[in-house]
C-alpha cells in the first residue's frame, strides 16, 4: 500500500526538467501542436485557402458538402500540398527517429542518421542515375539502392574488423562515406554543367517541391517497415546505452537488438533521403529538443521524436515555400534554422543530463 | 550454485586463466583475491557469458551457461560493475526498472507492475526518495547502492560483484560492504572481487586466491589468509594483527622500507 503511495507521489512530481507534466500528457500536447502544424501548412502558399475552407474542402471528399470552392483549390489542396505536407512530414519523423536511435546504439549523442553513411550513399545513388539520365522514380530506387549497400559495406566492415565492433563502426562509417562523397564529386566533374549538374545539385540540397501522391505511398511502407520495430524494441535502446556487457548481463542480446535497430534505422533513412534529397540537422536536433523536455527513456523520446521531427520539417518546408519567391532549398534551411537551435541548446545544457 | 571446471582463456596468445576449478554453494559470499590483471575480471566475464572463448565448463544451477540465452543466465546471474558511466541520464528508477529486461517481453515496454518491482528494490535498499532524481547526478557511494538495486530487481539469486568499493571513499565502502552482507543474510549467492583483502576477511565465507592464473588457495578467511598469501599475491610484506576475534592486516613498514 505504502508502496502504491510513493508511485503516485512520484507520479505528481516533477518527471523531467522542463515541464511538470507527465510524458503521456506531453506526448498529447506534441500531437496537438503536430495536429495545429499539419492542417495549418494547408494554408501557407501562394495560392491562399483559408482554414474554413480547407475544412471543407477535406471534409467534402467524406460528407456530402455543397462546394464553396474552386476546382483549382480542390486540387492545390489534395494534388500539390497534401503529398507534399504528408511526405515533409513523414520524412521529418523518420530523420529524427533515426537520429534518436543511432544515438542510443552508439552511445554517441552526437550520432546523426548519416553516421553509417546512409545520406552519402543515397546522394551517390541519386547522382549516378541522373548522370545516366534517368526518370524521377528511378532516381528514388537509385539512391535507396546505393543507401541501403552503403550501410551493408559499413556493417560488414564493422563486424569483421578486429577490436569493438562499436567503434569500428563508426570508424568504418567515416571511411565508407568519404569514399561515396567523393563518388558524388566525380559524378558532378563529368556530368553535363547545363542540364545534370544543376538537378545534382538542386537534388542534393534537398527539397519537397516534386512530392507527388504516389511517392507518398510507395515510401510509406520501407517508412513504416523501419518505424514499427524501432517502436517496439525503443525501451530496450535504453539498454543499449549502458553497454554491452551491462547489456547483456541484464538479459539482452546487445548484438541482436543493434542490428534490428541499424537495419530499421537505415530503411527509413534511406527511404527519407531517397525522396527528399540530403537534410541534415533533423537527426541531430530535434532527439536532442525531444531529451531535454522528455529525458532520456526511449519509451517516450521515440515518439517525441517522431513527433518532434515531422513539426520541425513542416516548419522548415513552410518557410522554404513561402518566404521568397523561388523556393529554398531544404537542406539549406534545416542547417541555417538546426544549427544555431543546437547551439541554444548546448549553451542552456545541463550537464549532468546530457 | 557455481561449478567452474578447468576454466582455461587467454587473450591472443597470452594464458590468462589456467585450468581453474572452484564451486560456489548456495547461500555463500566468496571473495575473489588477486593482484590487478591477475584475471579476475576475466573470469567474471566468463561467468557471465560475455565470452565464450574460453576451454573448460562453467556451471550455474546445474546448467553450462554456454547453451543459456542472455536472457535465461540473466534469470541465474545478476552483475554489479566497479561503476556506471552513462552517455545518457536516467532518473534511477528507469535505471532499475532496467533490470527486470529478462522478464519483459522483447518488443515490449515496462509496464507499471515492472516499475512497481523495481521500485520494491529500491525500498529494500531504502532508496525509495531516491526513484526520480538523475542517476548522473548522484555520488559514486549512491549509484553504487542503486547498481545493488537493479540487480535485486533482476531477482537473480546469484550476485557478482566486480570490486564494487574500488571507487568509492571509505564511508561508502562500509556502506556498500555493510549492505552486500546484509544480502548475504537474505540468502543470496554472492561473489565479490575485491583488491582490499581485509574485505574479504570480514564478510566473506570463503576465499578463493588467484596468482598468476591459478586458484593459489581456497578456503576459509581465517584458514588461509595470511601474511604469507598476502605477501605472494601483492608482492609487499605485511603483518597479521589478532584484535579480539578479528585479524587485520597491518603493512609491515618496517621491512618494506628495507
Amino acid at each position: 500500500m505504502e508502496q502504491i503511495h510513493i508511485l503516485t507521489r512520484l507520479k505528481r512530481q516533477k518527471q523531467s526538467l522542463v515541464l511538470p507534466l507527465t510524458p503521456n500528457q506531453k506526448l498529447l500536447g506534441m500531437g496537438v501542436l503536430f495536429a495545429i502544424s499539419f492542417f495549418g501548412s494547408f494554408c501557407f502558399g501562394r495560392y491562399p485557402v483559408s482554414l474554413s475552407q480547407l475544412v471543407r474542402i477535406l471534409a467534402s471528399s467524406v460528407l456530402p458538402i455543397e462546394k464553396t470552392w474552386t476546382p483549382a483549390m480542390a486540387a492545390v489542396v489534395f494534388n500539390i500540398r497534401l503529398p507534399r505536407i504528408m511526405l515533409s512530414s513523414m520524412v521529418g519523423c523518420c530523420l529524427s527517429v533515426a537520429g534518436a536511435s543511432y544515438q542510443g546504439v552508439f552511445r554517441n549523442p552526437m550520432a546523426s542518421p548519416d553516421i553509417l553513411g546512409a545520406t552519402s550513399g543515397a546522394a551517390f545513388g541519386a547522382a549516378l542515375a541522373f548522370l545516366l539520365g534517368a526518370s524521377t522514380s528511378v532516381i528514388t530506387i537509385s539512391s535507396f539502392f546505393f543507401s541501403i549497400i552503403t550501410v551493408m559495406i559499413v556493417y560488414y566492415i564493422g563486424k569483421w574488423a578486429p577490436g569493438r565492433s562499436v567503434m569500428n563502426l563508426i570508424l568504418a562509417g567515416i571511411m565508407v562515406s568519404s569514399i561515396f562523397t567523393a563518388g558524388t564529386s566525380f559524378i558532378k566533374l563529368v556530368a553535363d554543367p547545363n542540364n545534370e549538374l544543376p538537378a545534382i545539385t538542386y537534388w542534393l540540397m534537398g527539397s519537397f517541391s516534386a512530392a507527388k501522391q504516389y511517392e507518398v505511398i510507395t515510401i510509406a511502407g520501407p517508412m513504416l517497415l523501419g518505424l514499427l520495430p524501432l517502436l517496439a524494441l525503443r525501451w530496450r535502446i535504453n539498454l543499449l546505452t549502458m553497454g554491452d556487457e551491462a547489456c547483456r548481463s541484464m538479459g539482452v542480446n546487445p548484438e541482436e537488438v543493434r542490428m534490428i535497430v541499424i537495419i530499421a534505422s537505415t530503411v527509413i533513412t534511406a527511404a527519407s533521403v531517397s525522396v527528399s534529397g540530403m537534410i541534415g540537422w533533423v537527426g541531430l536536433v530535434m532527439p536532442h529538443l525531444c531529451r531535454k523536455i522528455m529525458g532520456n527513456n526511449y519509451t517516450y523520446l521515440m515518439p517525441a521524436s517522431m513527433i518532434f521531427g515531422a513539426v520541425f520539417m513542416l516548419l522548415v518546408d513552410n518557410i522554404s515555400r513561402n518566404l521568397m519567391a523561388t523556393e529554398i532549398p531544404i537542406g539549406i534551411l534545416t542547417a541555417f534554422i538546426g544549427a544555431p537551435f543546437f547551439a541554444v541548446l548546448i549553451f542552456r545544457r545541463d550537464s549532468e543530463n546530457v | 550454485m557455481i561449478a567452474v571446471d578447468s576454466l582455461t582463456f587467454q587473450y591472443g596468445k597470452r594464458p590468462v586463466l589456467k585450468s581453474v576449478s572452484f564451486t560456489v554453494r548456495s547461500g555463500e559470499m566468496v571473495a575473489l583475491l588477486g593482484p590487478n590483471g591477475v584475471g579476475k575480471s576475466t573470469l567474471f566475464r566468463c561467468l557471465l557469458g560475455f565470452t565464450k572463448h574460453y576451454e573448460g565448463t562453467v556451471r550455474i544451477g546445474g546448467k553450462d551457461i554456454k547453451r543459456l540465452s542472455p536472457q535465461q543466465l540473466a534469470q541465474q546471474v545478476a552483475y554489479i560493475p566497479q561503476s556506471h558511466i552513462s552517455t545518457f541520464s536516467y532518473t534511477v528508477l528507469e535505471m532499475v526498472v532496467m533490470g527486470l529486461a529478462s522478464s519483459i517481453p522483447k518488443y515490449s515496454v515496462p509496464d507499471k507492475g515492472a516499475y512497481q518491482r523495481a521500485l520494491e528494490a529500491l525500498t529494500m535498499m531504502a532508496l525509495e526518495d531516491y526513484a526520480n532524481r538523475q542517476f548522473n547526478q548522484l555520488s559514486g557511494g549512491e549509484q553504487q547502492m542503486i547498481l545493488i538495486a537493479r540487480a535485486l530487481a533482476q531477482h537473480s539469486k546469484v550476485i557478482l560483484m566486480d570490486e564494487p568499493t574500488s571507487n568509492l571513499d571509505y564511508g561508502n565502502q562500509l556502506r556498500v560492504l555493510k549492505r552486500v552482507n546484509a544480502l548475504k543474510q537474505e540468502g543470496y549467492t554472492i561473489v565479490i572481487s575485491s583488491h582490499n583483502p581485509q574485505h574479504a576477511l570480514m564478510f566473506s565465507d570463503r576465499v578463493i586466491a588467484l596468482h598468476n592464473g591459478r586458484v593459489l588457495a581456497m578456503g576459509e578467511p581465517k584458514t588461509i589468509v595470511d601474511a604469507s598469501l598476502i605477501e605472494t599475491l601483492y608482492k609487499e610484506p605485511v603483518e597479521m594483527i589478532a584484535i579480539g576475534d578479528e585479524r587485520w592486516i597491518k603493512p609491515s613498514l618496517e621491512r618494506m622500507s628495507k
